[in-house]
C-alpha cells in the first residue's frame, strides 16, 4: 500500500472522528438565536431547548438583591424575566438599556435561566449623536 | 483639512487605478517604461494614503468637532495618546487606518523587491493595487471619516454644526493594550496580501526557483507574528479590562482573528515542504489565498454585524461589497491555479508515512480542520438562517469540545514531527530518537497519576507537554553533540553556533517551546474556581485557599467618572498576602461602566477579584482563582522571541567545496 | 487656497508617475542587460543549495537520515550545485558578453532544461532538477 493511500486513510479517519465530535458538540450546545418577541410567539414550544435571546435590558429592572442577578429583557412587543446562573462575570457593556444576548433554557418557574450573557461589544461602540452627517 | 483628507483618499484611489491599468498595459505591450510608471503610481498612492491619515491625525489633535468622526470619538480633555488612538476608536477611522496600513505594506513590498523580481513586479503591483483600490473605494464612498456634522434647520435645509465638545473615547478603549491592539491586529490581517500578490505574480509569470517562495515565507511569518501578538493583546484586554474572568470567550470577533492565524500556521509549515522537497505547491497556493481572504473576512465580520446581531445583516451594503470582492478573488485565484497545473506539479511524491513530509501533512490537515471548525461554528447562525430560516448559534462548549482534541493532536505532532527524517525514517533511527522523550513522557505520566491527577484531558495534555519539551531539549543537545564531536567545540560554543548557523530551525523549536508553555496555561482552565461573596465592611469570605476581608468601601467622584472602590485584605493560609482594590467606574457621558480588576498573579495561580455592585447593604464581590494563567502570557512571549529568531537570515555556509 | 494645494499635489504626483514614460526606452521586461539579476538569482540559489547540503550532512550526523538516502540526496544536491556553478561560470566568463549576441543567447537556451527551465550541465543526459531527458 502506497504512502499516499495510507495518508488519505489516516486523514479520513481523523476528519471523520472530528466530524462526529463536531456533530455531538453541536447537538449539545446549539441554541435557537431569536428575539424575545419570536420567543413568546412560540407559545409552549420551549421545553428542553436552548435559546439565545436578543433584546434590550429594561431600565430599572436589574435586581441584585436576590441570590442570583435578575433582570428583564424586552424587544418591542414582549419581555421576559431572566435569572443569571452562569460562572463568568457579567461584562461592563451590560447595563440598563443596553442590547444583550442571553443564552440558556426556561426554568420550571417560567423564568429564563441564562448561563451566558453577552452585551454589545465595545468595538461596536457607536456614538449617540442625532445629527446626520453629510 | 477634512476636505484635504477626502481629496487625498480620492487621489490615492485614482493613482491605484492608474497603477493597475499601466501595469497591465505595460506587460501586454512589453514596454518597461509603462510598467515603471505603474510602479511609481503605486508608490504615489501610498504617499497619498499617508497624507489622508495625517489629515485625520491633524483633525484629532486640533479638536475639530465639525468632523463627525472626531466629535464622536474624541473630546477636549482626552489625553494625547487616546486622541491618537481615537482615530481607530470608531468604524470610519478604523477603515482609514486599514487603508493606510494596506498602502504602507504595499509600498514597502514594492520598494523592497522591485529590483530583484523585476519580471514579477507588474503583477505584484496589479494585485496589491486591486486590493488597495477596493478598500479605498469602501472608505471613500461608504465610510468616509472626513464627513462633516450637519444639523437640519427648521426650514428643512442643512447647515454645518460644530458641537462644543466631542463625545469622548469609549472608556473601555482607554487602556494601553487597546491603543496598540487594533493597529497590530490590522497589520496581522493586511500583511497577508503581500504573499498573495507574489504567489499570483509567480503563477502568472511561471517563476523558476524559490525566490518568490522565500518572499512569501518571510512576509507570512512577519504577518503571522503580528496577528498572534494582536490576538494575545486582545486576550489580555479581555482579561484585565472587560473583567469577565477569562481571556478567551469564542466571541465571533475573536474567532475571526484566530481562523486566519490557524491557516497561516498551516502555511508556514507546508511552505517548508515546498522549499525543501518541491511538494505541496498547489496546496500552498490555496493556503496563501485562504489566509488573504480570511484576513479580509475578519474585518468583514466585525464590520457587517453578520453574526453579532439577529436578522440585521441582509441589508448591509458594506457586507455585500465584501462578499462580491471575496468571490471575485477566490474565483480568480482558483482559475489561475487550474490553468497552471503543469507549473505546480510536484517532482516528488510522498514515499513513507514515517517521514517529516507526512508529519507536516497531518499538521496541515489538523490545523485546517481546526480553522474550519471555528469558522463554521462562527458562521453557523448566518448559514442556518440562510438555509433553513432559523438562526441557530453554537456556544463556547462547541468550540471547546472540538478544539481540545485538535489541540492535543497538534501538540503530539509538534513533538513527533521534528523526530522524523525527511523522505523516510528507518525503524532503528526512530527507536533511537523516541527513546528519551518517551521515557520522559512516561515519567511525567507516572508523576501525574501518583500526584492524584484524575482529569483525563489534563493528564494527556501535560504528558504531551513533557514529551514535546524533551524532544526540543534532545534536538538542541543532539545538535550540539554533533558539533562537539565533529569540530571539537566546547558545549556552550557548540550550542551557540548551532543556533547561529540555523536560526530558522532552532527559532522554530523555540516557538514550539512557547506553544508548550501556553498549553500549560490552557490546562489551568480545568481547575478554575470562583465564588460570589456578599460582604459588609469587616466581613470575610473564602475562595480556594484565600480569605478576603472587606476593609472598607469608598465612593467618590473624579473629573469624568464616579467610582466605588472596595478595599480587600487577602490572607492565604492565615498569612497576610496582599491588599486588592477592585473598582467600578461609571462615566458621566452615556453612563458606561468600567471595571478595574483586583489581580494578584503568581506563576501558580491568579487571584482575580471584581467588584460587581451593591446588593442591599453588602458589596458583591466575584472572586476567581485562575491557575496557571501566568504561563499563557509567558509562553506567548517565548513564541514571539522564537518567531523573531526565525526571521534572522542564517549565516552563509562556506562555499569552498563542490 | 485649498485649490492651489490640490493642484500642486496633482502636479507633483502626476510628474512623479508619468516621468518614466518620457525617458529613453528602458529595456523590455524580461531582458536583463549584463545578466546581473540573473547572476544574483543564481548566487542565491547556490547559497540555498549549499545550505541544503550542509543541513543534509548535519541530519545524517544526528542519525536522522539513513545512509542510502543521505548518499542519494547528497548526489542530487551536488548535481544541482554543479549545474548552478556551471551556469554562473558561463554567465561570468565572457565579460564582453553584455547585451549577448545571438550566439550567446543560443548557448544559454541549450543549457536549460526544456521541461522545467532549470540550469542544466552541458553534456548531461538528464536534468538534475526534474529528471527529464534533455
Amino acid at each position: 500500500m502506497g504512502a499516499r493511500v495510507k495518508f488519505w486513510i489516516g486523514g479520513l479517519v481523523i476528519v471523520a472522528a472530528l466530524g462526529w465530535l463536531a456533530f455531538v458538540a453541536f447537538e449539545e450546545s446549539k441554541a435557537y438565536y431569536i428575539t424575545v418577541d419570536e420567543f413568546t410567539s412560540r407559545g409552549g414550544d420551549t421545553e428542553g431547548k436552548r435559546f439565545k435571546l436578543a433584546g434590550d435590558v429594561v431600565a430599572g429592572s436589574i435586581d441584585r438583591s436576590r441570590p442570583q442577578l435578575e433582570f428583564v429583557i424586552a424587544s418591542p412587543q414582549s419581555s421576559i424575566r431572566v435569572r443569571y446562573a452562569g460562572r463568568d462575570i457579567i461584562p461592563d457593556t451590560f447595563r440598563e438599556g443596553s442590547k444583550a444576548l442571553v443564552e440558556g433554557t426556561v426554568a420550571p418557574d417560567g423564568v429564563f435561566e441564562a448561563s451566558r450573557i453577552e452585551a454589545k461589544c465595545a468595538s461596536k461602540y457607536e456614538a449617540e449623536y442625532d445629527g446626520r452627517t453629510s | 483639512m477634512a476636505d484635504f483628507g477626502t481629496f487625498s483618499l480620492l487621489l490615492a484611489l485614482c493613482l491605484s487605478l492608474y497603477a493597475i491599468i499601466a501595469s497591465l498595459t505595460g506587460v501586454s505591450l512589453g514596454k518597461r517604461r509603462v510598467t515603471a510608471s505603474g510602479e511609481r503610481a503605486a508608490l504615489a498612492a501610498t504617499a497619498a494614503a499617508i497624507l489622508a491619515l495625517g489629515a485625520l491625525l491633524y483633525l484629532m489633535l486640533a479638536d475639530d468637532f465639525a468632523t463627525a468622526h472626531v466629535a464622536n470619538n474624541s473630546s477636549r480633555t482626552l489625553p494625547l495618546l487616546y486622541k491618537i488612538s481615537a482615530i481607530w476608536g470608531g468604524h470610519d477611522g478604523s477603515m482609514l487606518l486599514w487603508v493606510f496600513f494596506t498602502a504602507l505594506l504595499s509600498g514597502l513590498a514594492i520598494v523592497q523587491n522591485r529590483r530583484r523580481c523585476r519580471d514579477m513586479m507588474p503583477w505584484v503591483v496589479v494585485v496589491l493595487m486591486v486590493n488597495l483600490a477596493f478598500f479605498l473605494a469602501l472608505n471613500l464612498f461608504l465610510s468616509n471619516p472626513f464627513n462633516q456634522l450637519v444639523r437640519i434647520t427648521p426650514d428643512g435645509a442643512t447647515a454645518p454644526f460644530v458641537p462644543a465638545d466631542g463625545q469622548g473615547l469609549n472608556p473601555l478603549l482607554q487602556y494601553w493594550a487597546m491603543v496598540i491592539h487594533p493597529p497590530i491586529l490590522y497589520l496581522g490581517f493586511i500583511g497577508f496580501v503581500v504573499p498573495f500578490a507574489f504567489t499570483i505574480a509567480a503563477l502568472v509569470t511561471r517563476q523558476q526557483g524559490n525566490d518568490w517562495v522565500r518572499i512569501v515565507r518571510r512576509w507570512t511569518l512577519g504577518t503571522w507574528l503580528l496577528l498572534g501578538i494582536g490576538i494575545i493583546l486582545g486576550g489580555k484586554w479581555a482579561y484585565v479590562v472587560l473583567g469577565w474572568g477569562g481571556y478567551w470567550g469564542w466571541d465571533p470577533v475573536e474567532n475571526a482573528s484566530l481562523v486566519p492565524w490557524l491557516v497561516g500556521t498551516a502555511l508556514l509549515h507546508s511552505i517548508i515542504v515546498q522549499e525543501r522537497r518541491g511538494m505541496l505547491k498547489t496546496w500552498n497556493v490555496v493556503l496563501v489565498t485562504l489566509t488573504y481572504l480570511l484576513g479580509i473576512f475578519g474585518t468583514f465580520l466585525t464590520r457587517s454585524g453578520l453574526v453579532n446581531s439577529v436578522h440585521a445583516f441582509a441589508d448591509s451594503n458594506l457586507g455585500r461589497f465584501f462578499l462580491y470582492y471575496m468571490a471575485f478573488v477566490l474565483a480568480g485565484a482558483l482559475l489561475l491555479v487550474a490553468d497552471r497545473q503543469s507549473f505546480l506539479a510536484s517532482k516528488r511524491r510522498l514515499d513513507s508515512m514515517l517521514s517529516r513530509e507526512s508529519a507536516f501533512l497531518f499538521n496541515n490537515l489538523v490545523l485546517v480542520a481546526a480553522a474550519f471548525a471555528v469558522f463554521w461554528g462562527t458562521l453557523f447562525p448566518a448559514l442556518s438562517e440562510w438555509l433553513r430560516g432559523t438562526k441557530i448559534s453554537v456556544g463556547p462548549l462547541f468550540f471547546d469540545r472540538i478544539n481540545i482534541p485538535i489541540g492535543l493532536l497538534l501538540l503530539a505532532l509538534t513533538g513527533i514531527g521534528p523526530l522524523l527524517a525527511w523522505h523516510k525514517t528507518s525503524p532503528a533511527a526512530l527507536r533511537r530518537s523516541f527513546r528519551w522523550p518517551g521515557v520522559v513522557a512516561l515519567l511525567a505520566l507516572a508523576a501525574l497519576l501518583a500526584g492524584g491527577m484524575r482529569n483525563f484531558t489534563v493528564t494527556v495534555c501535560l504528558t504531551l507537554c513533557a514529551f514535546v519539551l524533551a524532544t526540543i531539549v534532545q534536538e538542541f543537545a543532539a545538535g550540539a553533540a554533533v558539533r562537539m564531536r565533529h569540530r571539537g567545540e566546547p558545549p556552550p560554543a557548540a550550542l551557540a553556533r548551532l543556533v547561529g548557523r540555523n536560526p530558522r530551525r532552532y527559532g522554530g523549536y523555540i516557538v514550539h517551546l512557547g506553544v508548550v508553555i501556553m498549553f500549560v496555561g490552557f490546562v489551568g482552565n480545568a481547575f478554575n474556581r470562583e465564588a460570589t461573596l456578599r460582604l459588609e465592611t469587616g466581613e470575610t469570605g473564602r475562595v480556594g485557599a484565600y480569605t478576603l476581608r472587606l476593609v472598607d468601601f469608598l465612593e467618590g467622584r473624579k473629573a469624568n467618572y464616579a467610582y466605588g472602590r472596595t478595599l480587600l485584605e487577602v490572607t492565604r493560609d492565615d498569612k497576610p498576602l496582599c491588599t486588592l482594590a477592585p473598582e467600578k467606574r461609571i462615566f458621566n457621558s452615556g453612563g458606561q461602566t468600567t471595571t478595574t480588576v483586583g489581580l494578584h498573579s503568581t506563576p501558580k495561580e491568579d487571584l482575580y477579584v471584581v467588584f460587581t455592585g451593591i446588593a442591599g447593604n453588602a458589596c458583591e464581590i466575584k472572586a476567581h482563582v485562575n491557575p496557571l494563567v501566568f504561563w499563557l502570557w509567558f509562553g506567548s512571549g517565548i513564541l514571539v522571541l522564537g518567531t523573531l529568531m526565525t526571521l534572522i537570515p542564517g549565516s552563509r555556509p562556506r562555499e569552498a567545496r563542490s | 487656497m485649498l485649490w492651489i494645494v490640490y493642484a500642486v499635489a496633482v502636479v507633483v504626483a502626476g510628474g512623479f508617475v508619468l516621468s518614466p514614460l518620457f525617458r529613453e526606452q528602458a529595456p523590455a521586461p524580461g531582458t536583463d542587460p549584463g545578466g546581473e539579476t540573473e547572476r544574483e538569482r543564481l548566487r542565491e540559489r547556490k547559497t540555498a543549495c549549499y545550505r541544503n547540503i550542509k543541513d543534509l550532512e548535519f541530519q545524517f550526523q544526528m542519525g536522522r537520515l539513513p545512509e542510502t538516502d543521505y548518499v542519494e540526496l547528497r548526489a542530487e544536491h551536488r548535481a544541482e550545485a554543479a549545474a548552478i556553478l556551471a551556469e554562473l561560470d558561463r554567465l561570468q566568463a565572457p565579460n564582453g558578453a553584455r547585451g549577448a549576441g545571438p550566439a550567446g543567447k543560443k548557448g544559454r537556451d541549450a543549457a536549460r532544461c526544456p521541461a522545467c527551465g532549470a540550469a542544466a550541465l552541458p553534456g548531461k543526459k538528464f536534468c538534475a532538477d526534474c529528471g527529464k531527458r534533455l
